[in-house]
């Protein structure tokens, strides 16, 4: 009898050092490919055709202007000051492109950070200028024009051909209407009928508008493409960077926690054993010829403390890295069956019953491998221990590029990492290795822990 | 004797419990926590105290806390303080919260019962006791000219068990020389570091040779 998981609320997710996180931080995806053949890509992808080219040709104006200024200049100090207006013009142009960008072709387009400097103007000046995304975006003001303009040219041209070709019934009887002398077009030039004709046209309309999404999604990729490479892709690496640092630190956070931890947890366990056992043994030395049957029964409690003391430390170090992956890990052969059995393990000796299915298709790294056997479990521990579970379940599938790791339990619930706790701990675990981890544990039950973990 | 003994592992309250009772004295309560020892301490108002210096609820030096406020209250308060590793500021506090009557000994100290059963009547009586590994550390630190050195190795000897608090008596016979001999080494010890003539007080003598080799 395994309970159910119902995961109608929705989990928490929890960040480094188990703080809540409440964007987990999607990687950089690249352009969203919707469908295109559909209206709404085709509405969206005109648009930003169209008003890109506007846009693109003010900037290269201002951007030529400022720039040979700027760059005749350069020999006073004006010459800096109006390159510097250049880099700031160009900055607004960026700006501007990057919210089309996401507006029109919803392609997530980060903003990178830009250098600040605060005091005087020239030290302002100087720094914008020794920014290389300023360069870039100076360099993506000029460039973007002659693309624009082929990408204007193209999107007009078609989509009035479409136009044009779809209503030639309309516009054509007007025109041999009204005009006099009659109209020579390519009907008459080809000597067709006026319903051949417009068949005709009706043709080449169908055809040119079979080919206008396609054509505006490519022209749209031409100009968004050169955007997202010149504009977004320094904004990419800066967030890569922060994302490393941060999994590095609670990396390190975490080993932290569990060596102070370990530390408490020897203190409090072998070590005062063995001053017991010191005390034991003191005194029964004592008592030897006094009294030696007292003396008989301190050495059998001190041979029994010895004991105790001895699992004491066994328990600690299956704590620090579990024997059987350990041994398995290292042969390359077994691979999954390590973590499998570790696990099986696990659920044997767990107090609560617990019910494990494994479904992974590729061999996982080795600390992958460890990640998952602690928030196995610490989720069985906390089980056992604070929800007074009668059953759990635990799931570990892979899809090849994550490995997701399920641990569900009926106790009373309520889990929340408390700082320096278990589930904190396994957060900066999980964050170490870039993974997230969530807790879905409302009052009353039921809990469930879900780390999600990369492998690829 | 009358001792209140606190620590919060129950396997140390037992066994100290269990030590103090061979030696002949009767534990009038155990606590496992800093409140805990204050009100017992003032509660039963015992000859003695001996407390671990980490409790809960702080688990770093609440023991030590607790001590200095009992004696804050009741300065006539003997406090012996056990510790697991040497903690030279615990030492400092401690000697600093009154006028003798308090001792500082490691937990490893409790494997020789006869000396812990006699740092526990030393203390008791309202004598000083300090840990020879807390000495032995301060009397290693090298300094610029090392005024140790004018110091002959007993004389050497003898200062270090001075600053472990004990009298003239127990120097003599831990040494085995006569009463004499240790009495003539202390005077010469005083002139060579130029501390002035001992008290009787063994509070006294041990903060002035602490005053020293901390100097």
């Amino acid at each position: 009898m395994v309970a159910p998981v119902p995961y109608d609320r929705p989990p928490i997710q929890f960040g480094p050092s188990g703080q809540e996180a409440t964007d987990p931080g999607r990687p950089y995806v690249g352009f969203d490919r919707h469908r295109v053949y559909s209206l709404h890509s085709l509405w969206q992808d005109s648009a930003y055709l169209l008003l890109g080219f506007p846009l693109a040709l003010v900037a290269f104006v201002v951007m030529a202007a400022l720039l040979a200024l700027g760059g005749g200049l350069l020999i006073t100090f004006v010459g800096v000051f109006v390159l510097t207006a250049a880099v700031f013009a160009a900055r607004a142009f960026a700006i501007v492109q990057r919210g089309m960008l996401q507006r029109f072709l919803a392609v997530p387009s980060p903003r990178p950070m830009y250098r600040q400097a605060k005091g005087t103007a020239m030290r302002r000046a100087f720094s914008a200028l020794g920014d290389p995304q300023s360069w870039l975006d100076i360099l993506h003001a000029v460039v973007s024009f002659p693309v624009a303009v082929i990408t204007w040219l193209v999107t007009v041209t078609w989509w009035t051909l479409t136009i044009g070709a779809l209503s030639y019934p309309v516009w054509s009887t007007i025109l041999r209407a009204e005009v006099r002398g009659g109209v020579h077009d390519l009907t008459d030039e080809l000597g067709l009928s006026l319903w051949q004709g417009a068949a005709m046209y009706l043709a080449l309309g169908l055809v040119a508008a079979l080919l206008l999404p396609p054509l505006l999604r490519l022209m749209a990729l031409l100009q968004g493409g050169l955007a997202q490479v010149l504009l977004c892709t320094r904004a990419e690496m800066q967030q890569r960077v922060t994302t490393l640092e941060e999994s590095r630190a609670s990396a390190q956070a975490a080993q932290t926690t569990e060596l102070r931890r370990l530390e408490r947890d020897i203190h409090d366990g072998p070590q005062q054993r063995l001053i017991r056992l010191q005390m034991d043994l003191a005194r029964a030395r004592r008592k030897m010829d006094s009294d030696p049957d007292g003396a008989r029964d301190l050495l059998e409690a001190a041979s029994n403390q010895t004991r105790d003391t001895l699992h004491e430390l066994l328990n600690l170090s299956r704590g620090l890295a579990p024997p059987i992956l350990v041994d398995r890990g290292l042969e390359a052969a077994l691979r999954d069956r390590g973590l499998e059995a570790a696990l099986r393990e696990l659920c044997v000796r767990s107090t609560v019953p617990a019910e494990l299915t494994v479904d992974i298709l590729i061999p996982l790294p080795e600390e992958v491998e460890t990640t998952i056997y602690f928030v196995a479990t610490e989720a069985l521990t906390n089980a056992a221990k604070h929800a007074g579970a009668g059953a759990a379940i635990i799931d570990v599938t892979s899809d090849g590029r994550t490995v997701t790791v399920t641990v569900a339990d009926d106790g009373r619930g309520g889990a929340a990492p408390a700082p320096g706790g278990g589930l904190a701990g396994l957060s900066d675990r999980v964050a170490g290795l870039e993974g997230t981890l969530s807790v879905s544990s409302p009052p009353g039950g039921p809990t469930v822990v879900r780390a999600v973990l990369p492998c690829g | 004797m009358r001792v209140v003994v606190a620590d919060d592992s129950v396997l140390l309250r037992e066994g100290l419990s269990l030590l103090l009772g061979d030696g002949g004295h009767q534990v009038v309560a155990a606590v496992g926590d800093g409140p805990g020892l204050v009100a017992a301490a003032m509660e039963h108002r015992p000859d003695l105290c001996v407390v671990d210096v980490r409790m809960p609820p702080s688990h770093t030096d609440e023991g030590l806390r607790a001590a200095v406020e009992v004696r804050r209250h009741w300065p006539d308060a003997h406090i012996l303080v056990l510790s697991q590793y040497v903690e030279q500021s615990y030492a400092d506090e401690l000697l600093g919260s009154g006028d003798g009557g308090v001792g500082y000994l490691l937990k490893d100290r409790v494997e020789d019962i006869d000396g812990f059963l006699a740092a526990v009547a030393q203390v008791a009586a309202g004598g000083t006791v300090l840990d020879p590994q807390v000495v032995a550390q301060l009397m290693g630190r090298r300094r610029h000219h090392d005024p140790l050195a004018t110091l002959t190795p007993r004389e050497r000897e003898v200062l270090g068990l001075m600053a472990e608090g004990r009298a003239n008596g127990a120097i003599a016979e831990a040494l085995v020389v006569s009463l004499g001999a240790v009495e003539k080494h202390t005077q010469r010890i005083f002139a060579k570091l130029g501390l002035s003539p001992d008290d009787d007080s063994s509070h006294r003598r041990v903060m002035a040779v602490l005053a020293f080799l901390r100097a």
